[in-house]
């Protein structure tokens, strides 16, 4: 059995991480989510490091990246 | 000057005067206490004079649209004006069940007094100070609506729920729009003169802290808390996001009109 990938990605890439979260979550409504559910989210990805720390601007930013497309 | 009343006086909670009655909440057609109608009918118009406007006359959303700065920002504005026109059908439809039927007419004559900061929006100037008005304006639209989710107007409680979720994604939009606007455009200095001319404007529109009839909209159980409440609570959360991104946002009477 191989090693698990994983994938770092850090907070400063939001582009990158709102594509991986709507990968993983294809039917989540992220305006229905505040920013801990979120956080929760990015925590629980799988095969995928999240580095950096994010402040509430981040969260802010990721919902409407990912509610509103590229 | 100071703030000070958050709460309501005693003997008012949320809905007693509907357990008084022994009533839970109307539906559409219900006969209603002349006081509630009066009281759900102002709700109902003071968004309808925001929005519906938009179902009769499509100007502002041109102007608004063709300011964004690259095609990804016109493709969100078209998507976030659709859903603002369904808000703008929404409470025109609701109007129309209290009996009220609004007209294009109406809104050209202007007869009702608007709330200050929305006749300033068809001036906005640029793309920065839509990014503004929508992360302030929206906000406080997050926290108007969500307060009225379990209104006892039913039909209103549900377009609440709708219209809340929706004003999240507007204002995480306005944001996401100002951050760039700093970030990518070198707009901070504009930025923060349209913050001053914004903030105190959206504190505004809360209403005043020592109105008597907001304890009225509670005790009819139409609104869940009072003005000076809802309006803390929205600074606590703006406050942190603009400073994210290099704003500092004005005292919290600065330029105030309505404390």
């Amino acid at each position: 059995m191989g090693a698990a990938v994983t994938t770092t990605i850090n907070w400063t890439d939001l582009e990158g991480l709102v594509d991986v979260l709507r990968a993983a979550h294809p039917r989540v409504d992220p305006r229905a989510l505040d920013d801990a559910e979120l956080g929760g989210l990015v925590d629980g990805l799988d095969g995928v490091k999240v580095s950096g720390e994010p402040g509430p601007g981040d969260f802010e930013a990721l919902r409407a990246m990912w509610h509103w497309g590229a | 000057m100071t703030v000070t009343q958050v709460s309501p006086p005693e003997g008012v909670w949320f809905g007693s005067e509907l357990e008084a009655l022994g009533v839970s909440g109307y539906e559409e057609g219900d006969e209603l206490p002349d006081e509630y109608r009066e009281l759900i009918t102002q709700v109902v118009m003071v968004q309808a004079d925001l929005e519906s406007e938009l179902v009769f006359d499509s100007s502002l959303l041109r102007h608004n649209i063709l300011a964004a700065p690259d095609p990804r920002g016109r493709m969100r504005m078209a998507k976030f004006f659709a859903e603002e026109v369904r808000h703008g059908y929404t409470f025109w439809r609701i109007a129309k069940g209290l009996g009220v039927e609004l007209t294009g007419r109406y809104f050209r004559e202007a007869k009702r007094k608007r709330q200050e900061a929305f006749d300033h929006i068809g001036a906005v100037s640029d793309w920065t100070e839509l990014a503004i008005v929508n992360t302030l304006t929206d906000r406080m639209g997050v926290f108007v609506f969500k307060d009225m989710c379990d209104c006892s107007y039913r039909p209103w409680a549900q377009v609440s729920l709708d219209v809340a979720r929706d004003e999240v994604g507007h204002t995480a939009l306005g944001y996401a729009n100002l951050r760039e606007s700093i970030e990518k455009r070198d707009q901070l200095e504009a930025a923060q003169r349209y913050l001053e001319k914004w903030y105190p404007m959206t504190l505004d529109m809360f209403g005043r802290s020592d109105s008597t009839r907001q304890w009225r909209y509670v005790a009819w159980g139409i609104k869940r808390s009072g003005n000076e409440e809802l309006r803390l609570r929205y600074v606590e959360e703006i406050d942190p996001l603009l400073r994210q991104v290099g704003l500092e946002p004005p005292a919290y009477l600065f330029n105030r009109h309505f404390v």
